[in-house]
This record gives C-alpha cells, structure tokens and sequence, in this order.
C-alpha cells in the first residue's frame, strides 16, 4: 500500500488517511471481505500517530466501508466498493464539476466550448 | 521511595573499589618492596615481618574511606538518570558508609590481631604490656595506647578500642562527605583550584607552626580541647583516656558534619562526562 | 493516571535568562513534540523537568506533589538526553542491566531484539561509541524503560536514515503495545510531524505555542495570489511573514481567517508544521503576538 499525504492541503491528516485508505479499497488494493492492515501496521509504515490512523479508520467505519470483526481486526464489507461509488457521485459535482466551470470561466470558456470538450473527453476515451 | 536499589548498587560499588584500592595498599607496601629486593638481587633478605607494621591496614582504610565518600559525580550522574532523587542518594550514602567503617574495623582488627600479632609479637610482655621484638609497645597499633586499659578488663578494653576506632571512622568518612558535597558545588576546574588553594594554606600554616609564630594561647586551648574530646581530661596517665567520651564527642562530630553533608547534597546538579 | 504539570518554571545563570516563565500541562499517553530554535531552553526545560538541575523559580509537579527529590515521581520519567550521564567505562549491557534494577524492571526482549536491528555491540563500553552509536544505546534504554513520562532530547542525532527509520517505527510499535508520554525534542520536524499529537513550541525561554498538532495547523493558513488582493484580504489578520516573487506575493497566517470574500485570483493552502515553525520563530518574526 501507498500513502500520498500531502502536508500543504487544508485537509486534516486523518482525513487524508481515511481517503488513502478507501482509495486502496475502491482500486481493489483490497477486496471486499479482506482485512486491512491493522493501525499499528500502517502507524508503523508511514510514522503517523495511531490515534490519527485510528480516527481515519473511524471515519470509513462510519461509513460501512470497513468494519471491527471482534478480537481480529478490521476487514472490508461487502458492499464496500458500491458505497465507495455512490459516496463519490454525489462528490462529483461539488468536487469537479463546480471548479472546472470556475475554471472555464477564468479562462473565458463558454458553455458550448465546455460541453464540447466533455464530448471529445469521452470519444478520446473510449 | 528507591532507598533499596540505590543502597544495593552504592554498596556493590563501594565493595568493588574498597576491593581494588586495598589490592593496591597491599601491593604498593609489600609487592613493590618485594618487586625491588627482587630486582636488586637482595630477595635473600628480604622479610615480610619487616615491611608489615601495625597501621599497614587502618591508616590506608581511613584514607580510602575519606577520599571514597568525598566522591558524589558518578553515583550521582548514574542516579539522578535512573530517577532517584538527592535525598535518597544521601541517605543510602549513608548507610553504606556506615557499613564501610564497620568493616574497614573488622578487616583492621583481623589484620592486626590474625596476622601482625601473631607473626611480629612472639607474644612477649613487659611489664604487662604486650611488645614487638624489638621491644616496642605493640598497644601504639591502635588507639590502644590511649584507651587500652581503662577498665582493667583486657576483652572489654579491646571491644571499647575498636568500637572508639570506628567512630573515628565514621567521623573521618563524615568529614569526607561533608567536604565532597561542597566541592561538589563546583565545577571541576574550580575543585582543583580550591584543592591547590587548600595545600598552599596547608604548607603556610606548618611553616608557622613549626616556626613557633602561631599565638600560642591559641593553639594550646585548642589541644585542650582536642584532649577533651578524646576523654583524656584530667587524665594522668596513658591507656586510661575514656573511650566514652571519646565516642560521645565523635558521634556528636559526625552527626554535625552528616547534617552538613546532607545540605549540600541536596544541592547537587547533573555534570555530564 | 500520572499528571505532569510546569508551572512559571524560570531559569536564570547569572542575570542570564534561559527560561522565562515555562507553564506546561503534560497529558498522559501524549506523543508531544518539544520545538524550539537551539538555545531555545528545550534541554534546560527537560533537565528542570527530570531534576537534575534547580528551577531557578516555578514549579514541576506529579500529580500535584513536587517533583524535587520526589522518587515516586522520578522514577516514573527518563530523559534520554545528549549529555552522558553514564560512566564512560560502563558497557552498554551493563547499563540495562543497572537500569532494570533501579527502575525495577525493563524490557530485556525489546532491548536485545533492537539492539540486533541496529546492530549495537551490547559488550562495547558506552564511551568508546560512535555519536550515533551513543545515540542508540539510550534510544534502547528509553524505549524498554517502564515509565510513564519518556523525554528524548535530539534522539536521532548521528543516525543515518535507515536507522532513523528503523527508530520511528519502533517507537510507534511500542507506543501502541504500551501507551505512555514521550516528549520529544528535535530539529528535524519533517520526520516527526505526523507522530506527534501536541505541540509545545518554545522560543527565547517562553511558550509561544501549546496545542494539538490537528489545531494548530488548521489554523495555519497560506494565502497565495497577486500582490494587492492578497494584502487585502490579509488586512487585519495575524499574518506571521511573507514572501514575494514577481507580482505574486505569499503570506503566512497564524490564527482565524474572517469572513471575507476570497478573490478568484487569490488561493489558499494549508502549511506544514515545520513551515508554520520557521515563520513563528524567526527573528524578525517578533512583532507578529499570538
């Protein structure tokens, strides 16, 4: 696993811990039913304080992406990755859409320009 | 508190050292004689009944004892890391001290009686008194001379001698800790120099002394004095000082310069090496 | 559980002084780092805390008792420090030996397994070691000690990254098995700032900061953008310094941001902790109050 904390975001470290976290799950690090490394293991890689490692933990706990099985660890659930999807759709707008319009218009793009070059971003990638 | 492990690893300590410096004491007063007769070819009469004499062992101990309780750095270095405080470390300091005149008296009563006697003495008396080959008071070993026949009773003088040598001792070892948690204050270029100050003043006052230009009123209230404190007042003769006064006035000493010692001692800061 | 508390601790030599009124609430199993410029007053603090030297003035307390020649509260601190207090003649087994029996206990598994690790020569005697090597035995001897309160001054001086490495891991791994305080002490902020959970930044003998890691650098802001807009949308705020390229000018901002429009042309970063240090404590820095 790799972890690519970024210490000039405005983001909290635990958060950025959890997002490291569920990016390896969505990008099937891990599959569902899986454990995870424990806090200490990842304490221990990446020299971040357990508590921060735990509190990122919780947060996916929280969310239903992870889940304590009693007395062995934390492992993945079932549903994990759906979540994951459904979590980051409703993120879409607020974290794409709406800056890449702000964008567009520092850049004096219009609407139309911008609709055609999502067009031209699906042909290209299809 | 941590008074056990603090006396537990000042006492190994001190063992250990008392161990080695009295190796040396043997080896520099009977090794190196013997080394020299050797080497200059004279061994055939070289005698170990020459080179023994009856302060061989006690002089050198109560040297020991002095130098070795001044000392505070190291134990206190070590201690002050391990999280035991100044109080603790005097108060075992203490008591191993304590234990450490008490078995400087037993190793210089076993000396003197299980070997020096036995091997220079030929038990030969005169007048009573017990005398070397050559004829000298064999009491001069010890404090005996003073206290050696005060109540008749040849066992219980002998009990009454060493338990005034040990006071003597313990007053001498509580003169060393009291002198040794002041210089402790002091940083070690500044010991030295109060050290050197100290032999200077030292040399100037026996000159004058020696010389007669000290007020004599002075000096003779002060051996006066002395006489006092070790029971020899209105004392006619020799072997009948009181030992009991003797030890009262040294207890009443250590106790003073133990007091003293511990105020410092309390005073003392880490010095890294 | 234990509780650590500086209060108004002050420090004079001579007229010379070195800490000016240190007050300090150490929680229980708190990863804390301890910053400061050198000549800051971070070892002279740790050396009042531990009891090897007199506050001049203040207060430290355990649990409400003074710590002064107080060996229950003693014995529940070590402070692996620069200065070696350890006779240069002892082995290095020797001294985790004396210190299993002074501290009545010590983890000998720990300590022979990580002497292994960083391949330390347990029978070599302590002052004929390397500085890194010194730096290890004491590393060990803190680490496998059973107190609660372990403060480290500088503990990676002279090691190389590997072993610094080695070190960081270590401490979390025996952090989470065994929860305790450590206070550590260091220049090399990078390494340490995702380890600690509090913040204890001292300069000139003061505290200027005391807070979690987390706070702290919320509240740390850098705004970046166009000389004008980015002046005027820190008017007002504690800006802690700046610094110019061209037209694009950069300002540091220790505390709230207010409700201001931000610029289209204006951003904001967040700042890591050893930028946030650099800029509280420089010296021209001084005007800027928290």
């Amino acid at each position: 696993m790799q972890f690519n904390l970024d210490d000039n975001s405005q983001e909290p470290l635990y958060l950025q811990v959890a997002r490291q976290l569920e990016d390896a799950i969505f990008l099937k690090g891990f599959d569902e039913g899986e454990q995870v490394p424990s806090t200490t293991e990842i304490s221990k890689q990446f020299h971040i304080n357990p508590a921060t490692v735990l509190k990122g933990m919780n947060i996916l706990v929280s969310e239903e992406i992870i889940e304590k099985h009693r007395g062995l660890g934390m492992f993945v659930t079932k549903n994990a990755r759906e979540r994951i999807k459904v979590k980051r759709q409703n993120e879409f707008y607020s974290d794409y859409i709406q800056n890449m319009v702000e964008e567009a218009r520092k850049l004096n793009l219009s609407k139309q320009q911008l609709l055609d070059m999502i067009e031209r971003g699906f042909e290209e990638n299809e | 508190m941590s008074f056990k492990p603090t006396f537990a690893y000042l006492f190994r300590k001190s063992l250990k050292t008392f161990g080695l410096a009295l190796l040396w004491v043997i080896f520099v007063l009977i090794g190196l004689p013997a080394l020299i007769a050797l080497i200059s070819g004279t061994l055939g009469s070289f005698s170990l009944e020459d080179e023994l004499s009856a302060q061989f062992i006690s002089v050198p101990l109560g040297c020991i004892l002095f130098i070795y309780f001044a000392m505070n750095q190291e134990s206190f270095n070590f201690l002050i890391q391990n999280g035991v405080g100044r109080r603790t470390y005097w108060l075992a300091k203490s008591a191993v001290a304590g234990i450490m005149v008490i078995l400087s008296e037993v190793i210089s009563f076993v000396y003197l009686y299980g070997v020096y006697m036995p091997l220079k003495v030929h038990q030969q008396f005169f007048n009573g008194v017990r005398v070397d080959v050559n004829g000298n008071d064999v009491a001069s070993s010890l404090l005996a001379m003073l206290y050696g026949k005060f109540t008749g009773n040849a066992v219980l003088d002998l009990i009454l001698t060493s338990l005034v040598v040990i006071v003597g001792f313990a007053m001498l070892t509580a003169l060393g800790m009291m002198i040794g948690s002041i210089m402790s204050l002091f940083s070690k270029r500044n010991q030295w120099l109060i050290l050197a100050a100290i032999g200077i003043i030292a040399i100037f006052l026996i000159i004058m002394l020696g010389s007669g230009n000290l007020p004599a009123m002075h000096l003779a209230g002060f051996m006066k004095f002395v006489e006092f404190a070790l029971g020899g007042a209105g004392v006619k003769s020799m072997y009948h000082f009181n030992p009991f006064i003797a030890m009262l006035s040294g207890i009443i000493f250590t106790a003073v310069l133990l007091y003293i010692s511990k105020f410092f001692t309390l005073k003392l800061t880490a010095k890294a090496y | 559980m234990n509780e650590l508390k500086l209060t108004e601790v002050k420090k004079h030599y001579g007229n010379k002084s070195v800490l000016d009124g240190v007050t300090v609430q150490l929680q229980p199993n708190t990863i804390y780092g301890l910053l400061g410029r050198n000549g800051a007053g971070k070892s002279t603090l740790l050396n009042i805390v531990t009891n090897r030297i007199p506050a001049t003035a203040g207060s430290v307390t355990m649990n409400d008792r003074d710590v002064t020649n107080n060996d229950e509260a003693l014995q529940q601190m070590y402070l692996m420090s620069e200065a070696n207090l350890y006779n240069p003649r002892l082995r290095v087994n020797e001294i985790f030996k004396e210190t299993a029996r002074m501290y009545g206990g010590f983890n000998f598994g720990l300590a022979s397994r990580l002497a292994h690790e960083f391949g330390l020569n347990v029978n070599a005697r302590n002052g004929k070691l390397s500085t890194g090597y010194r730096s290890i035995y004491k590393l060990i001897v803190a680490l496998c000690v059973p107190a609660d309160y372990i403060f480290l001054d500088e503990p990676t001086l002279g090691l190389d990254a590997n072993h610094r490495d080695l070190f960081y891991r270590t401490l979390m791994d025996t952090y989470a098995e065994r929860p305790r305080t450590f206070v550590i002490a260091t220049h090399l902020i990078e390494e340490i700032a995702h380890i600690i959970e509090r913040l204890v930044i001292i300069k000139t003998g003061s505290v200027l900061v005391d807070s979690s890691v987390e706070e702290t650098l919320a509240q740390s802001h850098v705004i970046l953008g166009p000389q004008a807009e980015v002046a005027a949308y820190t008017a007002g705020l504690n800006v802690i310094g700046e610094e110019s390229l061209g037209q694009l000018k950069v300002r540091y901002v220790y505390g709230a941001l207010d409700d201001k429009i931000l610029p289209d042309t204006v951003r904001i970063d967040g700042m890591d902790l050893q930028k946030l240090f650099i800029e509280l404590t420089n010296e021209e820095g001084d005007e800027h109050v928290i």
